[in-house]
């Protein structure tokens, strides 16, 4: 059983998908296993509260497993497709209940639990990270603001407008120039756009 | 055809891609890409460079629970029978494959032949009486029917795409089984292995209901609707309760 796990280990993403779509739990688990930690910081930080976000991964993961033939590899990474779901039906969560609050401060005032990872994909899923991080820090504060508010909020645009009293155009404004400075960051350090 | 054109579209992008537009602006959004896709490429660039806030936030680490849960749940469906495991496609083929299309065409042309008369020419009149729907369509236009065959999970939900002149869609269907609050029908119009997103609607609780498709039913496609999320998905999230190939 831990060789068969370990087996998993070294499978690839899409390898993975493919046996989880043929109803293959462990693969499924390894799966799992590799994502849910980032599936579950962006439900968090969405959600603002643990039970929420773990009621929200655990859907999402359902739904993975359910439906794992519609992840089409040509349209991004396996973990680009989970960490989009989270972020749809957090929107939808969010946007239906109303209930939707600021977490922005509450969670950036938690002390991250990063934990050490054996394995090289691990690492190099924690170094996309950094550089990702990297990117958004080169924003000025009203720009990622922004971002944050559309994107972790699920707010609209027109709701950024009047929750900053902006006019819609600078928000729209700010909207381009903060994704044209990430994909700028990405360009300069002649990197691709991690998928 | 959408309203939206070029300069809308590039004011809305970045909204677009960061999930900002309200639902009416997303779906007009997609309008419009639907008939522009030379601009497809630079929307998807966009939502990968959006998608890249989902790597920021700090790391949180969910509780050994979560996963007890859910893998209890998930070993308890890999040894259940098979239905839920299948995809779309599988699901299109078992509903298509084992009619042929001829014998698809048979029923199609036999029951719209018999039955348009009696039941559609009703629903066309009160269709064509809806904005948006079958609008500047002559009363004497010559639409082609087809029959939408039901997965096993539709009960008797039933229905008929209707493809007016212009190959503008119609899809009028009956006895769709209960959905749940914040979900809708959506119909997808799949060329190959993509499906494009064409139109929602809300299932009727009692009679037909019509909705029109923003996507073409162009010829070789398949129309199908599934149930998704309030608003709408971008891909399906869930197999087809109805289909139909053109």
């Amino acid at each position: 059983m831990a060789d068969r796990g370990r087996q998993y280990l070294l499978l690839a993403d899409e390898e993975l998908i493919s046996l989880a779509r043929t109803g293959n739990a462990e693969a499924f688990a390894a799966l799992y296993d590799r994502h849910s930690r980032s599936a579950y910081s962006l439900a968090y930080r969405m959600m603002g509260e643990r039970q929420s976000a773990e009621d929200l991964v655990q859907d999402v993961f359902l739904k993975v497993w359910r439906n794992s033939g519609s992840y089409r590899a040509e349209r991004g990474s396996v973990r680009t497709w989970i960490l989009s779901i989270v972020h749809n039906r957090g929107v939808d969560h969010l946007r239906s209940t109303a209930s939707r609050r600021r977490t922005q401060d509450k969670v950036e005032a938690e002390s991250p639990k990063s934990q050490p990872s054996e394995a090289f994909a691990e690492t190099w899923r924690n170094s996309q990270r950094d550089q990702v991080r990297e990117a958004l820090n080169t924003l000025p504060g009203e720009q990622l603001k922004i971002l944050e508010l559309a994107y972790f909020s699920g707010y609209t645009h027109v709701e950024i407008a009047g929750l900053l009293d902006l006019p819609l155009g600078t928000v729209k404004g700010r909207m381009r120039l903060g994704l044209k400075k990430v994909k700028d960051f990405f360009d300069s350090q002649d990197m691709a756009v991690p998928g | 055809m959408s309203d939206m054109g070029r300069e809308h579209f590039e004011d809305m992008k970045e909204a677009y891609a960061l999930g900002a537009l309200s639902e009416e602006e997303r779906q007009e959004f997609e309008e419009y890409l639907a008939y522009h896709p030379e601009d497809q490429a630079e929307v998807d660039e966009l939502i990968s460079i959006a998608g890249l806030l989902a790597l920021s936030p700090a790391e949180q680490e969910p509780s050994p629970d979560l996963r007890k849960n859910l893998m209890q749940t998930i070993h308890a469906e890999a040894s259940a029978p098979e239905p839920e495991r299948r995809s779309i496609f599988d699901s299109l083929r078992s509903i298509l494959g084992y009619r042929t299309l001829a014998a698809g065409f048979a029923v199609v042309a036999l029951i719209g032949l018999l039955s348009w008369n009696l039941l559609l020419q009703g629903e066309i009149q009160d269709l064509q009486s809806q904005p948006n729907v079958a609008q500047n369509q002559p009363a004497n236009a010559n639409p082609r029917v087809l029959e939408l065959q039901p997965a096993e999970s539709a009960g008797h939900a039933s229905g008929e795409l209707i493809v007016l002149k212009g190959e503008k869609g119609v899809l009028v269907t009956k006895n769709i089984p209960q959905i749940p609050d914040g979900r809708v029908c959506q119909i997808w119009v799949i060329k190959g292995d993509k499906p494009k997103p064409s139109g929602l609607f809300q299932p009727g609780e009692d009679g037909p209901v019509a909705a029109s498709m923003t996507r073409a039913p162009s010829k070789g496609v398949i129309v199908a609707i599934t149930i998704e999320p309030a608003g709408g998905s971008r891909q399906p999230t869930s197999d087809p309760i109805l289909t139909t190939k053109l």
